[in-house]
Parts: C-alpha cells; structure tokens; sequence
C-alpha cells in the first residue's frame, strides 16, 4: 500500500520540533514511483526564495536530488544522481554529514550516486514539512511514495542499503528516528500517522488516497528475512538462511554459521535486541509438499 | 504402538499422500516404489536407498500400496521392527516418503 500524490494534493505534516532539524546532521529515506517522468516532490521543508532547509526530489530531468539550505531565502547545495526509470519504485535517500567534501550525498536503490561539497549549516525554519508538493501546486510529485522517514543523523551507506532492501526504518537507528510515514494508512480525513516516537501526524490536503500499487513490501517491526532456494510449487528445498541482528544503531548480519535450522519444515532463528539475545523463536515454518500417512491394506481388528 | 504384521505375511502397506498444492490426485502414473530397512541390523531388507534400486509399488488415487513379502527365500523376516520408506514422482520431483515404522511378530 502507499499513498497517491498529485497536483494540488499533498500531506502536511506540519512543523514540529521533531523534523525543525538544524545543523550538519540529516538524512531523508523513501519509496516512490513516478506515474512519468518529470519533476516531483517527495520530502521538502523548503521554498526557494523563502526559507530553505532541506529537500529531497526529482528533478525536471528526472533525477533524485537532495538539497539542504541555511534557512534563508537563497543559499543551498545539491546533490544530483542520474536519470531515474518511472512506474517503478525506487528507494531514495539522502544524506548531509556535516562540512566539506562529500558532505552532501543522494542514494538510489541503496548505493550512491553523487556526492558533492556542501559547507552549509541548516537553522530552523517556520516552514511546514510537506510530502509531495514543496507548496500548492509547485512542484507536485504524480506518483505515488511510501515508507518515508526522518533522522537527525547522516546513516551509514550501509543503513542506506538496508533500507534499500526493505528494513523498516523503525530498525535503523530508532533513537534518532524524528519521523517515520508509512503511508500504508487512511486515517480520518486522510491523515497518515507517524510511526516513530514523535507520533507527528501529517494531514491531507486535496486527496491522497490510499492504492495498493504493490510495493515490495518492507519488512515490519515484526517480521524478519529468510530466504527459501527453490521454486514454490515445483521443489522446496527444507533449508533457509537467517542472519539478522539488530542493535541500537542498526542491523548487523549474522555469519551463515549462526543459523540455525530444526527438523524438517522449519526454520529458526537467533536475534538479538539491544544486546539481548532471543534464542531459537520460530519465524517461518516450511513443509514438504506432500504429507504422508502409513497404514496396513487389509485391517484387522 | 508400532502398526504390527505377523512373521512370514506378505501383505501389503499402504501410504496415503495428500499434495498440499491439491493439484496431484493420483499417482498411478507417478512409477510408485518402496524399499525397507531394518532397524535392528542397519541393513536394507528391500532396495538400497535408491530410487533405481527400490521395488515396485502400485498406486491407487494417492494410496501407494506397497505389497511386502516378508519372506527372504522362503525365510520368514527376524521379528523386530522395520522402516518402509515409499517413493514416487511428480514431474522433476523424486519424493521419498517415510520412514514409516512397523513391527513383524511372532506367534505366540
């Protein structure tokens, strides 16, 4: 599920503490998809010759860009990548860590495309955090974006390529999360709830709707990878790969020996969270296709 | 308690298999085999573990009837348990199925 964001419809969520984020420290995550190329916004506190604080869109070229500013009307630096497919989705990210060279970065589909200088500090800004339009009508993303979040601090490439695949950012770094939108939801009146610690909930304006427009669907709080070689229906095989841990700053994989796998049909697994460990609970059962009962031809009794 | 057949029968076993996919109904065209191995002696009775090597069975709807004669040469099987192990194909399946456990008796 996402939600469908066009010309003169967008979801505000406002200016709370939580995303008013100054400094150096900053990174931007979401899914989207583009109905067609073009320009669009996904995640912007930001009006040129306003206040600009940060942005992350596609460009008229159909590039992901991030921007940040210092707060003022003029001042900005952007991060470029390259010409992105439409009616696709894509996971976006972008990164500011703190000054200098490489300080300004733009992901896609978990690995970097640009990096570039960026010696700007950003300062609050009374601007509202919008999704989908930087403004009514400026800037309208025709498409549709899920899965977007917030965090006070620049990930690691290797958080970037986690969220890429999936990880709910509700794993990656939770004390830094100031907001995460799955935007899997249609609350009254269109709102779409925040489901980090800060519960910041951006309401509708125009019409968002819900669509199911299939997302790979990310992994929930709940839920966790394994992988099963073979094809369904034609040969399963009764083996599986498990390998995540998670920690207060993010996930680490498990080396394949740490797997652990019981009987036939079932698969189990070894995580940890916070440093404590949860052992052998049972995430995924698996079972042969054909199932077996014994007897005798002729009973007697 | 273990499904018993009395020393020296020649009877047959019956295995019913169920598709979780509900798309096989019949494997009578699925070339149906056993083999079995005894448990006491770690040998096999019947077959060698192979699907080459294994007995022919019948199949009847999803029934693999394997018709067992618990007589080697004439010589009824030791009493003790054995392990009836049934196979058979579905496309580029092989599946093996068991082991299933029963016991040869003695008379009293």
């Amino acid at each position: 599920m996402s939600r469908d964001f066009s010309s003169g419809n967008r979801l505000n969520v406002g200016n709370p503490a939580a995303t008013n984020i100054p400094g150096t420290a900053l990174t931007l995550s979401t899914w989207f998809r583009q109905d067609a190329a073009g320009s669009g916004t996904l995640i912007g506190k930001y009006q040129a010759g306003t206040e600009r604080q940060y942005l992350l869109y596609v460009t008229g070229g159909s590039q992901l860009s991030m921007l940040v500013g210092d707060g003022g009307p003029t001042n900005f630096d952007e991060a470029i990548g390259n010409t992105l497919p439409n009616q696709q989705w894509i996971h976006g990210a972008g990164v500011k860590n703190g000054t200098g060279s490489n300080a300004l970065k733009v992901y896609v589909g978990g690995k970097e495309q640009n990096s570039v200088t960026s010696n700007l500090v950003m300062t609050t800004t009374s601007r509202a955090l919008l999704f989908g339009e930087l403004s009514s009508l400026n800037l309208p993303l025709n498409g549709q974006m899920a899965h977007t979040a917030i965090w006070d601090v620049p990930l690691t490439p290797q958080e970037i390529h986690l969220l890429s695949l999936g990880i709910s950012p509700l794993f990656i770094r939770p004390n830094s999360l100031k907001g995460y939108w799955p935007l899997d939801d249609y609350g009254a009146s269109g709102i779409a709830r925040d489901h980090s610690l800060h519960n910041n909930t951006a309401t509708m304006t125009g019409t968002v709707g819900l669509t199911p427009q299939p997302l790979r669907r990310p992994i929930s709080e709940y839920t966790l990878l394994v992988g099963i070689p073979g094809t369904p229906g034609v040969n399963y095989n009764d083996s599986a790969t498990v390998y995540v841990k998670i920690t207060p700053s993010g996930f680490e994989f498990f080396d394949e020996e740490e797997a652990c796998f019981v009987g036939e049909g079932e698969a189990m697994l070894r995580w940890e969270i916070a440093g404590v460990e949860n052992r052998w609970q049972v995430f995924q059962e698996m079972e042969p296709r054909f199932r077996a009962e014994f007897g005798l031809g002729a009973r007697t009794c | 308690m273990l499904t018993e057949v009395a020393q020296g029968s020649k009877e047959e076993l019956v295995v019913i298999i169920t598709d979780i996919h509900e798309v096989v109904d019949n494997l009578a065209s699925s070339v149906p085999k056993y083999d079995i191995w005894d448990n006491a002696n770690n040998v096999y009775k019947r077959g060698d573990g192979t699907y080459a090597n294994a007995v022919a069975a019948t199949a009847s709807g999803m029934k693999i009837l394997a018709e067992v004669d618990h007589n080697s040469a004439g010589v009824p099987w030791a009493v003790g348990d054995y392990s009836l192990f049934v196979w058979f194909t579905v496309g580029t399946q092989v599946v093996r199925k068991g082991p299933f456990e029963y016991s040869v008796v003695g008379g009293e």
